[in-house]
């Protein structure tokens, strides 16, 4: 009789299966059919991908920081809108339709400005698993995938840690042991952005300032061979300041994110258990800075989370409950000034209870089945809705070969709106009501891949129906009125997500690295358009990307990143008028344009000077590509002429050097 | 070989497949009105024409101001034509107006504007509830030693229903004769004794680099204080908040509804029909 080994992706999901003899158990090594790429990033055959934080740390840099997410955003399907853009679109699928969770814990917006990096510090990571269907009740609820970062959670017997330099921010973790069952984990990033980088951000027009902090900490302990506790505390500040002269308007904004959790975890012979208790914040707070006049509009979003996850015999159950307790405060608005407005705007309590069931069978030698049952009950607004979303996944192994299926169903809980296109902190959380019921989709894959020895690739098809989708229509005034309410200026849209990327990595003695093609759409029905499906704001079209990897000698690694993109669609001015002294825009249908197409180059260097010792450099955009990140038109009274102007991306020939020490 | 052909032609497909499925929207030409008219006062009516405008193309505001149109209006009885004359303060410089017809609470109005090929109509009914503004409060700038602050006092007559009240302001020492509509100077109320409304300067073509909604020292200031209908206050509101809180992908405009209210089809713009006071100050403040 044949025996299974099952290997638990990041205690999601089975993601790799192998038949083996009942005599063959007791091997020490066994041939995971996962592809590791140079970088420390490993495939998985349905898409899924995990970044090892020490090779995040040896990676690719921008601005001499190391960042999974940004990392991440190498690979073909994952996307940012643009270089000022926050949030990575998996398939093209909003930013808030993929969770983005901190050892479990919801992370509302895990980004610092501009898309550069994200609030992880990498110093404090131990890796970032990354799905494209987050069928678990494990992640919060949200219509396409799931991005979980987690924090190191074993035993250290003598201090270590690491110090960073970068040219915009310093970085220290450290691992202290206390006595022989508890670990004391802490981790800080400090940015010194504006020393440096202050002049090179300025431009004719605009000027910004900014500056983050990062701060970790954390506890393990031991308590026996079976038992263990954890915990652990994150939080992290922005403050930027904007200045754009050709608008005449000043921005001041403020975000933050908080969390805590307490974990105890059992492991025993036949089953295990996995308790969670967590709290998460996120706070944003922009100002408007007009002459004589301040405008407040601060938002943010609570939540209070118990994750209960039991694995039960063999072949094992995978039992999980997940309960959210949320309160929301929807962006409001107080202004103070010439003019007086003091709309205090409203807190929502809403919560989700999801449980699922996962299990994987085994049929016959090749065939890999498995499912997942959700079933979850939404609470909004005095309104409940129950939604059921099932996944089921069939694989067939044929030697190096795998092929497999998924169909499923999924539901998204919290809707994020906000009059931004590209996902800024100002965006904010609305729960599930009676006008805005749960986000729900309803798709299927196919994906392909071969693992070869030198070349491995792989190919996905996807398509997901999507409905409910909320998208903001509300503008900055309407925040002000005394009767405003989010749902009025929310509105709930249909359409498909759907698109094929392929992989190629490629291992060829010390040059490494991977190509990859995606072509995504994300469609939405505009009520607007006549109810004709156009882009959503997230839609990347095609997207090439090419890493490569050279090692030069054991200490010293040259790489370089391509990317080649479709423009970020963008709702276009068709018209432009004049209307009481001032020139005007008649707008065209919603993202019914697109900007020019992106590309950039980037280079760096790795060189292990000692076996402590890291230095890495860095150069942003080597060719200078100036990428366009937004269009406006312009008046020009000298010589009395309308026309359109073009914004530029920041990042050109941006170099950058860090060297970080471990001890 | 016939694997790799296939290979390759399910590859190009993809490829094509994505190559452009989103057009650049084409701007159809319209014309564009600026029509005000209020009780007590004369109509006058600014006219443009839209500009269809692509990237890295110039378009000489010459080009979009018709000097030779044709605009009438009608109080139901009469036609009036409104006479186009050149004035250098305006932006465009080009305005429509006749002294030959003051506006009346309760009473509507048809513009009929024509240029070439273009033709517009726009339709408006001035409210009844006419406002009474009993005085002005000036107030310096704290930190400053020229800008000034201003509000309105006034009364409305009791109503069940929501008015909806707005000023627009001209500010002579630096905006000529015209009347722009004051920054944030809006409000919705019920009525009453009492009342306040901020008034400020409106942005404009000079204030492009850099704005202020202050008076200054000295400056002479007309205010026209009215009351209108929620469609036209709910299109100034949305002009405001492109003019004023709009900018780039960080802040997206109003794009909903934004162009045309009380105008028909084949034509963007306003009509604003206003039940008004008036009052003229030098701003001294007390």
């Amino acid at each position: 009789m044949a025996t299974w080994l099952l290997f638990s992706f990041y205690g999601s999901r089975t993601e790799a299966a192998a038949p083996v003899g009942a005599d063959t158990l007791q091997l020490q090594t066994v041939e995971v059919q996962v592809s590791r790429l140079p970088s420390g990033m490993t495939m998985g055959r349905t898409g899924r991908v995990q970044l090892d934080a020490q090779s995040v740390r040896r990676g690719f840099r921008v601005l001499g920081e190391a960042d999974a997410l940004k990392q991440l955003q190498m690979l073909p399907g994952f996307t940012a809108a643009g270089d000022y853009g926050s949030g990575v679109a998996v398939d093209g699928a909003h930013f808030s339709q993929t969770s983005t969770t901190l050892d479990g814990v919801t992370i509302f917006f895990p980004y610092h400005f501009g898309g550069v990096f994200s609030t992880f510090n990498s110093a404090a990571l131990s890796r970032l698993d990354v799905s494209r269907v987050s069928g678990r009740a494990v992640v919060p609820l949200r219509l396409a995938g799931a991005m979980l970062a987690s924090t190191p959670d074993s035993l250290v017997t003598s201090p270590q840690g690491e110090v960073s330099l970068g040219l915009i921010a310093a970085s220290a973790s450290v691992a202290l042991p206390a006595g022989h069952k508890v670990t004391v984990r802490a981790a800080v990033r400090q940015s010194f952005l504006d020393l440096i980088y202050g002049t090179m951000l300025d431009t004719d027009d605009t000027a910004l300032r900014y500056s983050f902090t990062d701060a970790n900490m954390g506890a393990t302990w031991h308590i026996n061979e079976r038992n263990r506790l954890t915990a652990s505390a994150y939080c992290n500040f922005d403050r930027l300041k904007f200045a754009d002269t050709n608008y005449g308007l000043d921005a001041r904004m403020k975000w933050g994110n908080a969390a805590a959790l307490l974990r105890y975890e059992h492991e025993g012979e036949e089953w295990s258990l996995r308790q969670t208790a967590a709290y998460s914040r996120f706070v944003n707070k922009v100002e408007l800075l007009l002459p004589q006049l301040v405008c407040a509009l601060p938002s943010a979003v609570e939540q209070w989370m118990s994750l209960t996850s039991v694995r039960l015999g063999r072949p094992q159950l995978d039992i999980d409950l997940r309960n959210e307790l949320d309160r929301l405060s929807p962006q409001h608005g107080h202004c103070t000034g010439v003019v007086a407005f003091d709309n205090e705007g409203s807190r929502i309590t809403a919560g989700t209870s999801a449980l699922s069931l996962h299990r994987a069978f085994r049929l016959g030698d090749s065939f890999l089945l498995e499912g997942t049952a959700r079933a979850s009950l939404v609470v909004g607004d005095g309104r409940c809705f129950f939604e059921a979303d099932p996944l089921v996944s069939a694989s067939y192994f044929r030697g190096p070969s795998v092929v497999t299926a998924e169909a499923f169903t999924s539901t998204q809980d919290l809707h994020l709106v906000g009059f931004s296109d590209i996902g800024l902190s100002t965006d904010f959380w609305l729960p599930s009501s009676r006008r805005l019921p749960p986000q729900r989709a309803y798709g299927g894959a196919l994906s392909y891949m071969l693992n070869g020895r030198r070349f491995t690739p792989s190919v996905r098809i996807f398509y997901k129906r999507l409905r409910h989708v909320a998208e903001y229509t509300g503008d900055v005034l309407s925040l002000l009125a005394d009767d405003y309410t989010p749902e009025d200026m929310t509105q709930s849209l249909d359409g498909f997500n759907a698109g094929v990327d392929a992989t190629l990595l490629f291992r060829l003695g010390r040059f490494s690295g991977w190509a990859g093609y995606s072509l995504a759409y994300c469609r939405l029905r505009y009520p607007q358009a006549g109810g004709r499906l156009l882009p959503s704001s997230t839609e990347p079209l095609n997207q090439l990307k090419v890493t490569a990897a050279w090692q030069l000698s054991r200490t010293l690694t040259l790489g370089a990143f391509f990317c080649l993109a479709s423009g970020r669609p963008y709702t276009a001015i068709k018209n432009a008028y004049i209307m009481a002294g001032n020139v005007m825009a008649q707008y065209g249908e919603p993202n019914s344009a697109r900007l020019p197409a992106y590309h950039r180059l980037d280079l760096s260097a790795t060189w292990q000077c000692t076996p402590r010792v890291l230095l890495n450099f860095s150069l942003v955009n080597a060719y200078g590509r100036r990428n366009v990140e937004m269009r406006y038109f312009t008046y020009d009274a000298a010589k009395a002429t309308i026309g359109i102007d073009q914004t530029y991306s920041l990042y050109r020939f941006l170099p950058s050097v860090s060297c970080s020490y471990r001890f | 070989m016939k694997r790799l052909c296939l290979s390759g032609c399910a590859a190009a497909t993809i490829l094509l497949a994505g190559c452009s499925f989103v057009e650049e929207p084409q701007g159809e030409e319209m014309l564009v009105i600026e029509a005000r008219i209020t009780s007590g006062g004369f109509p006058t009516v600014t006219l443009t024409r839209t500009a269809p405008v692509a990237d890295g193309e110039e378009i000489p505001l010459s080009q979009i101001v018709p000097r030779w149109a044709t605009v009438e209006l009608s109080d139901g009885t009469s036609t009036y034509t409104l006479t186009g004359r050149y004035d250098s303060s305006a932006f465009p410089p080009f305005v429509y107006d006749t002294y030959e017809l003051r506006g009346k609470p309760g009473a509507t109005y048809t513009i009929t504007a024509t240029d070439k090929n273009l033709r517009l109509t726009a339709r408006a009914t001035i409210p009844t509830a006419v406002p009474a503004i009993s005085g002005v409060e000036l107030q310096r700038v704290e930190g400053s030693d020229s800008l000034v602050s201003g509000a309105l006092r006034f009364s409305l007559p009791l109503s069940a229903d929501t008015l909806h009240v707005m000023a627009w302001v001209c500010d002579h020492s630096c905006d000529g004769r015209s009347y722009y509509p004051g920054f944030l100077s809006m409000m919705k109320t019920t009525g009453g004794d009492g009342l306040r409304i901020p008034v400020n300067r409106g942005k404009h073509r000079d204030d492009m680099e850099s704005f202020s909604p202050n008076f200054r020292l000295d400056d002479l200031v007309d205010v026209i204080l009215g009351v209108v209908d929620r469609d036209v206050y709910d299109y100034w509101e949305r002009f405001q908040n492109n003019v004023y809180f709009s900018g780039g992908a960080f802040l997206s405009p109003s794009v909903s509804g934004a162009d045309r209210v009380n105008v028909a089809e084949g034509g963007l713009g306003v009509f604003s029909a206003a039940a008004a006071d008036y009052i003229s100050f030098k701003v001294a403040p007390e």
